[in-house]
């Protein structure tokens, strides 16, 4: 039998709530992980034909990288936020534990994120995350 | 008094058993791919507990109308 801290913990982390700020969370951190990842990529060209010192060089490349690890962040945080509580407002919902759970929060997901390209664009994006999803759910089996 | 109380215990472990297993097989997927309860499945046995519960008083408050009045047909 489940001791009661179990008991408490599970209640905790069933909550939709929860699950929302922790997502994201991760989508953030996973977000600026991605953004100084590919910061580094970026070409670290002169400007104006200067000759500018290495340190200046580099505080130009991390100020770069900062602001586009930070978009990154917001995108990915938006993102896991939108996806993992629709998903569990959807599960709640219909009380059940299956596939069409992800297959709508993708749908959800993908629709919102691309809500600035018209209805055509939004149901492109609502069946691309779906696919998405469920194939990633079918893939890391969890259901 | 205690051939009563012990018949109540025991409806009340039947009850129990009741509620329990016909929520487990509404609620649960046998596949069992995790040994936690998912959010689908806890709101699942929250809301079979809650709807068994109010069966049960619905249907008890029903039979305790339907005893009254055969004891007061009786007593005339």
């Amino acid at each position: 039998m489940p001791t009661q801290d179990d008991m408490i913990m599970q209640d905790f982390m069933n909550n939709c709530a929860v699950k929302t700020v922790l997502a994201t969370v991760m989508g953030g951190f996973l977000g600026a992980a991605m953004g100084v990842f590919f910061g580094a990529f970026d070409p670290m060209t002169p400007t104006e034909g200067e000759k500018q010192t290495i340190v200046q060089q580099l505080k130009k490349a991390g100020r770069s990288t900062l602001s586009k690890s930070y978009s990154y962040a917001k995108g990915f945080a938006a993102f896991g936020a939108l996806y993992s509580g629709s998903e569990c407002v959807f599960e709640q919902t219909r009380a059940k534990h299956d596939i069409y759970n992800s297959a709508y929060a993708g749908c959800f997901t993908g629709g919102v994120m691309a809500r600035s390209s018209g209805p055509q664009g939004m149901a492109m994006g609502c069946a691309t995350m779906g696919a998405l999803s469920v194939c990633m759910d079918k893939f890391m089996e969890l259901h | 008094v205690v051939p009563i109380a012990s018949q109540e215990m025991e409806y009340r472990v039947e009850l129990f058993n009741k509620m329990v297993s016909s929520c487990y097989e509404k609620c649960m997927d046998k596949k069992f791919k995790d040994g936690d309860l998912n959010v689908g499945e806890a709101a699942c046995v929250d809301r079979c507990t809650g709807k068994y519960w109010q069966t049960v008083g619905i249907v008890g408050s029903m039979l305790g109308a339907a005893d009254a009045q055969a004891q007061q047909q009786q007593m005339r």
